[in-house]
């Protein structure tokens, strides 16, 4: 028996190794660290804010990809939990609490313990019922904070005067790019060890798994409360990059990219999401002066493009070019 | 303080509830006979408001003739909807997620200035006369009333078609087995291509009645999708006759709390998501199942 844990762990271990030397994956962390200095670390550009802006929606799209695209369950509820994050740290600003490192702990906190809370008694539902029920959670969020804003005398206009996340842009991106890379990493090793084969397997065939006694209940909530975790954390992050957090937390805009970063990246493969996010946000911030508001309606019709026509994404057709030119032919 | 309330809990209550089934019939109808979740389900709403007011006020049309082309382009947009996830993305998570993304699509386009000047609430023009009445000392207004009478037809015509026609027999068929339905003659997408035309009137015809009396916004869609949604929660997915109890269950519950606590006025909406909530861990199979013992 012992003999047999051993060997399975060792096989693990094996899997993984050679997971971890996937050349886009090691490709993707040499672009992440690159971006730092792409930027400057003490720069107030406007590119710097844009790659900030781009890294919180990295962070944002992985999350969605490690539970969603992963499982196949779709979580339409990710406004909620980043609003959750935003205005965590905008009342505890708000009290006096300004303490950046504090601030981000306790948004992430709330992001797991609102995942953990709405996984629990919603996970028990299919696939398309419970995208469903995610998809009303941002109304919630909002009708919550509506009825409850007054009654809790907050500010009416929103939390402002958060501290900056850095002092400069540049800070700011070399925080998020770390934070970006370690979710990453940790998404990555997760998802090819035993427990991202189960979530792989809930998204293929769930009664299979179910019928081999695999019970894929825990693992959907851990997935769905790490993630929200993440996602709380990008709240608060979006926060002090803006110094304000309000209710437009709960907006669209906060699931429209990530999915759209994900379908661009590949879904269930989460390296593709990096790329992906440097690629949409780069094009909606060089776009947005041109088109101002017609840009999210073109950003919407070519997310409707590669759902129809592209479904997986860049990355799959890049391993296989990789692959390509890699491979010796047979002499 | 329970009788103070009881009148206009009563009375918003019951026409609200048949507003709600009205909002609620066509999705269920959808969701039980195709299988298909749709989120765009709302925005056809949206488009036959906004397509009155294009044809009623933009363009100067007959109101009786601009409401029934605002009729059939929802229907026309909800049927294309339907072809385009069919033919490309057939898989229901694929199908939910190109549904949002119409959704945000025309809310967006809705939203874009040049078109219909952006986000600010637009007024359109109704058959019936919104100035309020009073019933037992309530204000109402005469859209809820005319709504009500609508919906009981709507719904005992529909009933009585999925129940008692040849045809409705044929879409019974094609919603227990597909594959069994078509192995008799049955065209099943032509079934369903239909059910989702009388799903999109029934939601556009709902808009008809009930966006005079509001405001015409680029987030409208959202309400009803949501109302839809509870209700068929409530009721148990995909069991339209059920619709109705569920629906009442939602109004009366809703009222209860807005009299109740007159200063959230919010608090209402948040009822909504916590019934389904609650539903979907006591009942979840709705009150639909609790007939047949589930």
């Amino acid at each position: 028996m012992a003999a047999e844990v051993v060997r399975r762990a060792s096989r693990g271990r094996l899997r993984l190794l050679r997971a971890l030397r996937d050349p886009v994956f090691l490709a993707t962390l040499v672009v992440l660290a690159a971006l730092p200095f792409l930027a400057g670390t003490t720069s107030m550009s406007s590119l710097a804010l844009s790659l900030t802006l781009a890294s919180i929606y990295i962070l944002l799209a992985l999350a969605w990809d490690f539970s969603s695209g992963m499982t196949g369950y779709l979580n339409f509820g990710l406004p909620f939990f980043f609003g959750v994050g935003a205005l965590t740290a905008g009342y505890l600003s708000w009290h006096g609490d300004r303490d950046v490192p504090f601030l981000l702990l306790v948004a992430f906190g709330s992001g797991l313990l609102g995942g953990f809370l709405f996984s629990v008694p919603t996970l028990r539902l299919r696939g398309p019922y419970f995208s469903l029920l995610s998809f009303l959670l941002p109304f919630l969020g909002t009708d919550f904070v509506a009825a409850y804003w007054v009654q809790l005398h907050w500010p009416t206009e929103g939390f402002y005067g958060l501290p900056f996340l850095a002092p400069t842009y540049g800070g700011m991106l070399l925080l998020l790019v770390i934070a970006d890379a370690v979710v990453l990493v940790g998404f990555f090793v997760l998802r090819n060890s035993h427990f991202g084969l189960i979530l792989r397997g809930i998204r293929d065939d769930e009664d299979a798994l179910s019928s081999q006694g695999i019970s894929t209940f825990p693992y959907k909530v851990v997935a769905f409360t790490l993630a929200s975790g993440v996602v709380g954390f990008a709240g608060a992050c979006y926060a002090m990059v803006n110094t304000y957090s309000g209710i437009d937390a709960f907006g669209f805009d906060f699931i429209l990219f990530p999915i759209l970063i994900v379908l661009l990246g590949g879904t269930g493969e989460l390296v593709g999401s990096v790329g992906a996010g440097l690629i949409v946000v780069l094009i909606y911030e060089y776009f947005f002066p041109i088109f101002s508001d017609l840009t999210l309606l073109l950003f919407v019709v070519a997310a409707i493009i590669l759902v129809l026509f592209v479904p997986h994404g860049i990355i799959r057709p890049l391993r296989r070019f990789i692959r390509f030119m890699t491979t010796e032919e047979p002499t | 303080m329970v009788g103070s309330i009881l009148a206009p809990v009563v009375i918003y209550g019951t026409l609200f509830g048949f507003t709600y089934v009205l909002l609620a019939l066509g999705f269920t109808l959808l969701l039980g006979i195709s299988r298909v979740l749709n989120l765009a389900y709302g925005a056809l709403y949206m488009v036959t408001a906004y397509m009155i007011f294009y044809f009623a006020v933009e363009l100067g049309i007959n109101l009786v003739v601009a409401i029934v082309l605002a009729m059939a382009i929802a229907v026309a947009v909800g049927v294309a909807i339907f072809l385009l996830c069919v033919k490309f993305a057939p898989d229901p998570m694929r199908f939910l997620v190109v549904t949002l993304l119409v959704a945000l699509f025309l809310q967006y386009l809705f939203a874009y200035p040049p078109l219909f000047q952006g986000e600010t609430g637009l007024i359109i023009p109704g058959l019936i006369p919104t100035h309020e009445i009073l019933l037992y000392g309530v204000s109402v207004s005469p859209v809820y009333l005319w709504t009500a009478g609508v919906t009981i037809v709507v719904f005992l015509g529909l009933w009585g078609w999925i129940e008692w026609t040849s045809y409705g027999r044929t879409v019974r068929a094609a919603a227990e087995d597909p594959e069994t339905a078509s192995l008799f003659g049955i065209r099943v997408r032509t079934v369903y291509i239909v059910v989702v035309a009388v799903s999109s009137a029934i939601v556009a015809l709902a808009a008809v009645l009930i966006v005079p009396a509001q405001e015409v916004t680029p987030t409208m869609w959202v309400e009803p999708f949501v109302i839809a949604f509870v209700v068929s929660v409530i009721g148990g997915l995909e069991k339209f006759k059920w619709t109705l109890p569920a629906a009442f269950l939602l109004s009366f519950s809703q009222f209860y709390v807005q009299f109740s606590y007159p200063t959230s006025s919010s608090l209402s909406d948040i009822v909504a998501f916590i019934v389904a909530i609650a539903f979907i861990i006591v009942l979840p199979r709705g009150i639909g199942g609790i007939r047949r013992g589930r």
